[in-house]
């Protein structure tokens, strides 16, 4: 039998019993047929549909969960992965722990090139920056030289190329590196330490090699405190060579070995990591006998001073600073304008105003840091005391035009309320309010 | 009463009244759930997940298809699902998907309904080794009784397709039951 492309072709179910497969299939289909229709339950099929929506999500936002928990993947993703970059660039410094309490100064630092790592503070600019607290700075190993200049005066503690910080074992140097002090005892001993001799400005020095990169921790001037028209306080910040021993354990070994440095580094420590300046300045007294010319006395004797001026021994101070001569003074505008203080405070205002103004006219110093500005007051508080209320007055009034909210400018407006004849010369007008002056420099 | 409810299933536009659309089309999903799944699932359980669905998705229906092929795809998609989760299940368990529990029976099996029933599993034995389409146009040609232009209506397949895949179907359906005879008439004699 012939069909036509459009006609149906038979059902199986359609034939009659018989013996052939589709027959057979047939009838296996017409039971199949069957067996699935008397499976349908169609009284359950007339329930209510609230009974059939039950199941149904009532809010509708099945996408809410499945996008947070994909956008949660993405985001731990990428935190892994910052995290994991971050380690990798980690890896390519070399790390220098800072202990806690010193203040150290990297010269020569190149921005990239320095990570810092936990709560360092960061003070300075320039190619020397300061740095404070506890932590570790990573320094990259860069490819092309570095110029390092010594600073000029105070000393330089130098890493040789490679080595880490503290050093784990002392090195012995090679014939063009730098020559390294041994030691002190302890662990952990700071086998490859230059000591720069303490000088004019050395001219630049360029290191090449395979790993050129140096580190070098310079011993920063003393911070001074907030000016006073009173005698000022002396409240010196860390000037801090990096902790090795604890001061009271080996500072007694270390003068015995004859290593100045680590005897240094003690005295620093009992001054700003122990807070005992009475231990500091015995310490300063060993140093003295034992090492009467060493390299490190400048350092010595800043730290003498410093220890003397917290036990409040302000005369002895005095007289240490009044045997530095003016041209080593120069080098440290901040030690020339401690001694103007202590003379000004010691009535010998003539010696005072000598040093104030070696200050104010200092290149690295001007009136908007806290040097300048305490040079400032100390010179204005001079010249009245000496009967020049003109120059008192011009002190005054540039002090109040560069912090007119500063600690001192209740004090100097005062001064030139009760001597109009200081504001002759017009170089101060008094803010209407503060609200229009100048925001407080850091 | 099948045929017509299908034929006379209008194009919905707008929004679709979901109790009125269960009350016409609930047994007619049911037949479909019956006889696409086979004796492994649970008819009532694919009749409610249809209507979930339909409930969920209607109120976006833009009218531009039946109804009933709307809910036809519906409950394929779901028995499909639901075959694979039993596959699965008797895959993990080591059992026989025929063995698995038979859904709810509607009445007492007398010694008729256990033949019928046993014929109609070892049938749909056969058909689970066709392919899916080709396993889903038989059915619905055989069992369901749709001419292959309604097949084609439901499935969205032309008609020509259809007949071709009728036409694979039971060729190789034939082939699958003649040798399965043969396996059970050896089985007998060596018993």
């Amino acid at each position: 039998m012939t069909r036509t492309p459009w006609e149906e072709p038979p059902r199986w179910t359609e034939r009659a019993e018989g013996s052939s497969p589709e027959e057979r299939l047939g009838v296996a289909l017409r039971a199949a047929a069957a067996a699935t229709l008397a499976r349908v339950p169609t009284f359950a099929l007339q329930a209510p549909l609230a009974t059939v929506g039950s199941f149904s999500t009532p809010t509708g936002r099945g996408w809410l969960f499945p996008a947070l928990a994909v956008a949660a993947l993405t985001l731990g993703g990428a935190v892994a992965a910052a995290q994991v970059i971050r380690a990798a660039r980690l890896a390519a410094f070399t790390r220098i722990e800072v202990p806690r309490g010193s203040t150290v100064s990297l010269v020569n630092r190149r921005s990239r090139r320095m990570r810092l790592v936990g709560p360092i503070a960061v003070s300075g600019d320039g190619d020397r920056i300061a740095i404070s607290g506890e932590g570790e700075v990573r320094v990259e190993a860069g490819e092309e030289p570095l110029e390092i200049r010594p600073p000029t005066g105070g000393s330089v503690i130098q890493l040789a190329p490679g080595t880490s910080w503290p050093p784990a074992a002392q090195k012995t140097p090679e014939p063009d590196e730098p020559r390294l002090e041994p030691g002190p005892s302890g662990p952990p001993a700071p086998g490859p330490l230059l000591i720069a001799t303490p000088g004019p400005p050395a001219p630049p020095v360029r290191v090449l090699g395979a790993r050129p990169l140096r580190t070098a921790v310079a011993l920063t001037p003393p911070a001074l405190a907030p000016p006073a028209l009173a005698p000022p306080a002396f409240a010196g910040r860390a000037v801090v060579a990096p902790a090795w021993p604890s001061a009271g354990q080996s500072a007694n070994a270390a003068a015995r070995d004859g290593d100045e440095a680590a005897l240094v580094a003690s005295m620093f420590r009992a001054l700003h990591t122990e807070r005992d300046p009475a231990r500091a300045l015995a310490l300063a007294e060993s140093h003295a006998r034992a090492f009467p010319s060493g390299e490190l006395s400048v350092e010595a004797t800043a730290a003498r001073v410093e220890a003397l001026l917290a036990l409040g021994r302000r005369p002895q101070a005095l007289e240490i600073l009044d045997g530095v001569s003016d041209e080593a003074a120069a080098t440290s505008p901040a030690r020339t304008l401690l001694r103007g203080e202590l003379r000004l405070a010691a009535g010998r205002c003539a010696e005072a105003l000598h040093d104030f103004a070696a200050v104010e006219s200092a290149r690295a110093v001007s009136g908007t840091n806290d040097l300048g500005s305490r040079a400032l007051v100390g010179h204005a508080t001079c010249s009245a005391q000496l009967g020049d209320l003109i120059g008192a007055g011009a002190s005054f009034a540039r002090y109040l035009q560069i912090l007119p909210r500063g600690p001192a400018a209740g004090e100097a407006r005062r001064f030139l309320s009760a001597h109009p004849v200081g504001n002759l010369n017009g170089t101060f007008r008094p803010p209407a309010t503060l609200e229009h002056s100048e925001k407080e420099p850091q | 009463v099948r045929l017509t409810l299908l034929r006379s299933a209008p194009a919905v536009s707008g929004p679709v009244d979901i109790d009125e659309l269960y009350r016409r089309h609930a047994p007619t999903v049911g037949r479909w759930a019956a006889r696409l799944g086979g004796p492994g699932i649970d008819v009532q359980d694919i009749v409610q997940d249809v209507f979930v669905v339909a409930r969920r998705r209607l109120r976006r229906f833009d009218g531009t298809a039946n109804i009933t092929t709307w809910l036809f795809r519906a409950t394929e998609r779901i028995v499909l699902a639901a075959r694979r989760q039993a596959r699965r299940r008797a895959w993990l368990s080591r059992t026989p998907s025929d063995l698995a529990p038979a859904g709810p029976r509607s009445r007492p099996t007398p010694l008729e309904a256990v033949e019928r029933d046993e014929l109609a599993a070892t049938l749909y034995r056969l058909l689970d080794r066709l392919p899916e389409r080709q396993r889903q146009v038989l059915i619905l040609f055989e069992m369901e009784g749709l001419s292959t232009a309604e097949i084609a209506a439901l499935t969205g397949a032309l008609i020509p397709t259809v007949r071709v895949q009728l036409h694979r179907a039971r060729s190789r359906m034939a082939a699958l039951y003649q040798s399965s005879e043969a396996d059970q008439l050896d089985a007998r004699r060596r018993t």
